[in-house]
């Protein structure tokens, strides 16, 4: 009897260690079966390695916050660059037995190891707001990838970076929206920061899925807003080399219709999947689940894998909740918004026969990622207005999938105030938007983080979701109507 | 009809092969190139830099095998951006050219050079260098090859800002071991560093290579933003290799 209770206390005392190891581990992303060509999450975009198994990646750090590549020093190898089919690649980079076929992923060029946030002095809603800086700090880092496959297919690769020192609030006052302890112009000793991943995965199964094209020219439009945001010019007659090639300017020039129909045709080589976004904590609720199954970040669509998607996590799901229990409804890994938009490349035709000298060979041209990280209220401020660019959808392509969804979503919800007041208003109405979504209380947080998350399903918005959407055009109307009339807008704080 | 004897025929062919060599064997560490009927050999630009790059120069001539009838290699295929001479490409964008089919066993071979230099930026033209040269011999191997390389003026009067320090990590990353001196090493990845650029010439599978242009945005004081790795791997296993 004595020895079967040992054997009980043993066996719980196993389980619960057990427990405690995998609550503890890494963020692992699920794995589609062998020979499936479902994406690992929907924030995967179907992408092609090309004629050169070449793939060009530009991140953008649109935070306050500095980023630095995870777990590494120029003279090692870090498990961050990484592939499932490498033991120990470090050696095989240096290899120079050519007999030797190996497998790995290389950056010819380099990685990023540090990535500058933007100054604070851009961000209207932080203490040391300069209404007179314009953003030239900010630039776009950029890279390459290949692949050595002489050895084996390399299926999966990853780079991950961290975010360092997210802000968030932790204890909210629920009678003045504001953090305990702010008074409207200063933080008070309630904000906290954490660091979070950013992860960037390359997984190359060679799905045998469509590469469509959809959502490439609504991710520019909230990023013009997103820049905009952090006090970046985006007037194509002065915008920066960098801000023209993320906003994909010269490629839309010809009209988001040419273009989404150019962006979904077949390039050469297999196909692959690219994916960007937040890494939960890993004492998250999101990372307990063993199976890792349902740990995926949320996207605007779950069914589409096209050209372009944005990410994010609710802060229940992904920020630290050692209890399982009462997890935090603000944090850092809540506060961090991913987008990714794809150029696809294309294949160059063969130069065609005949005599030297009498032939331009048409050009191709090679897969390049481009990646923005940014906090969650900056984003919802560009979804809510950057949206409205869209008008009517322009075309079949974008009146299909999700996009239309998420469009016709926001209208349901009441968003065409919203978007009325911002076409007459312009810039002022941002700043206002801006301010008022900064101060929205957890609850309203919650609704506004939920409707970024359902408006590319299939889902009507909820009456909580109407009543938002409404209050904020309400209080977008009142406030810009104040400062018409130039009467006191006693909630206006600094900046604004 | 009189049949000349294979000890005599094997060693002449030899010696025809060997004689016909048009270079010396690798003189600068390089890319193997060798095409087989049905090959496509690729060269891509990719510009990660602020300023349009330039083709400031464009010269190859073309080699192939004699007597490959019924076609005559200036009729099935073009220099590698022939026609592009002038070639514009926008900051952070890219461009494949692709070769035609090569019609016979080593049927393709260039030599030449590409001289490529962001908009305004003279003292940092680099050169993408060709030349044929023989592959091993082999009853498959015959005809020529490409030999392709990374150059640009690296003497002492040359642009002071690219790093001789070979074997070594520089402005983040790593450079090609013994960029100047000559040897007879077969590359996969040959990268050189500067205070404005990186520069990276690879090929992952020998019909392949691309051409990379980084800005190196290096402020002088806290060193570069990138992070590199000892990158000096060989992997071609082909027995055409000279």
């Amino acid at each position: 009897m004595r020895k079967a209770s040992i054997r009980v206390i043993v066996s719980l005392v196993f389980l619960m260690l057990m427990s405690i190891a995998a609550y503890a581990q890494e963020y692992q992303r699920p794995t589609p079966p062998s020979g499936s060509s479902s994406p690992p999450t929907s924030a995967d975009l179907v992408s092609f390695d090309g004629a050169q198994d070449t793939v060009v990646v530009q991140i953008v750090n649109m935070t306050p916050f500095d980023i630095e590549l995870k777990d590494t020093t120029p003279e090692m190898i870090p498990p961050a660059m990484s592939s499932s089919s490498i033991g120990a690649y470090e050696s095989e980079m240096t290899d120079r037995d050519r007999e030797n076929k190996k497998s790995f992923m290389f950056a010819p060029v380099g990685i990023p190891g540090f990535i500058p946030g933007v100054p604070r002095k851009a961000f209207k809603d932080l203490e040391e707001y300069d209404p007179d800086y314009v953003n030239t700090d900010s630039r776009s880092y950029s890279m390459v990838f290949s692949w050595d496959d002489m050895g084996g297919y390399v299926t999966d690769s990853w780079v991950k970076w961290t975010v360092r020192d997210v802000e968030y609030c932790t204890v909210w006052d629920q009678n003045t929206n504001l953090c305990v302890g702010d008074d409207g112009n200063y933080r008070g000793p309630n904000w906290a920061t954490r660091d979070v991943d950013v992860g960037l995965w390359m997984y190359r199964n060679q799905p045998n899925v469509a590469a469509t094209s959809n959502a490439f020219p609504m991710i520019v439009d909230t990023l013009k807003v997103v820049f905009r945001t952090a006090a970046l010019v985006v007037d194509p007659a002065r915008v920066a080399p960098w801000v023209r090639e993320i906003l994909g300017m010269v490629e839309l020039a010809s009209g988001d219709a040419e273009f989404l129909k150019e962006n979904a045709e077949p390039d050469e080589g297999n196909k692959m999947y690219l994916a960007s976004y937040p890494v939960p904590h890993p004492q998250s609720l999101c990372v307990y689940d063993p199976t890792n199954n349902a740990c995926t970040p949320t996207t605007m669509s779950q069914d589409d894998t096209g050209d372009g998607v944005y990410s994010l996590w609710a802060d229940e799901w992904a920020a630290p909740c050692p209890d399982h229990s009462k997890c935090p409804q603000l944090s850092a890994e809540g506060n961090l918004v991913v987008t990714a938009h794809l150029l696809r490349g294309h294949s160059a035709p063969r130069c065609p026969e005949g005599p030297t000298g009498s032939d331009t060979c048409d050009l191709g041209s090679v897969p390049i990622l481009m990646v923005t990280i940014m906090r969650t209220w900056d984003f919802a401020l560009s979804a809510l207005a950057g949206f409205g660019n869209f008008g009517e959808p322009q075309s079949n392509a974008l009146s299909a999938g999700g996009i239309s969804r998420m469009h016709k979503f926001l209208l349901q919800a009441g968003a065409g105030r919203i978007w009325a007041r911002l076409k007459t208003s312009g810039e002022p109405g941002l700043d206002r938007l801006h301010f008022i979504l900064h101060r929205l209380s957890p609850e309203h947080r919650l609704v506004l983080t939920d409707m970024l998350r359902n408006m590319g399903s299939e889902k009507r918005p909820t009456q909580k979701e109407c009543q938002l959407v409404h209050w904020i055009a309400a209080s977008l109307q009142k406030q810009l109507r104040s400062e018409r009339r130039n009467e006191p807008c006693p909630s206006c704080q600094k900046g604004y | 009809m009189s049949v000349v004897p294979k000890r005599i025929l094997a060693p002449a062919l030899v010696l025809i092969l060997v004689l016909a060599s048009t270079a010396p064997a690798s003189a600068r560490p390089g890319i193997w190139v060798y095409l087989r009927e049905g090959d496509e050999w690729t060269i891509s630009l990719i510009n990660l830099t602020q300023y349009p790059l330039l083709i400031a120069e464009n010269s190859f001539s073309l080699y192939c095998l004699q007597g490959s009838l019924p076609y005559r290699c200036e009729e099935y295929t073009s220099n590698p951006f022939q026609g592009h001479g002038a070639l514009n490409l926008d900051p952070y964008r890219t461009a494949i050219w692709k070769s035609g089919d090569a019609r016979s066993n080593g049927g393709f071979a260039w030599s030449g050079h590409l001289a490529v230099k962001p908009e305004g930026m003279d003292t940092w033209q680099l050169s993408l260098n060709t030349h044929t040269e023989s592959p091993e011999w082999s009853l498959k191997n015959t005809g020529k090859g490409t030999w392709v390389n990374l150059q640009t003026d690296l003497s002492e009067t040359g642009n002071p800002g690219w790093s001789r320090d070979w074997s070594s990590f520089a402005y983040g990353i790593w450079v090609t071991p013994d960029f100047v001196d000559d040897y007879t090493h077969m590359e996969n990845v040959m990268t050189l560093s500067g205070t404005e650029f990186a520069v990276s010439l690879y090929s992952n599978n020998f019909n392949r290579v691309t051409l990379v242009f980084r800005e190196t945005s290096w402020d002088g004081s806290q060193g570069d933003d990138y992070v590199g790795w000892e990158l000096n791997f060989v992997d071609n296993a082909a027995n055409s290799v000279p």
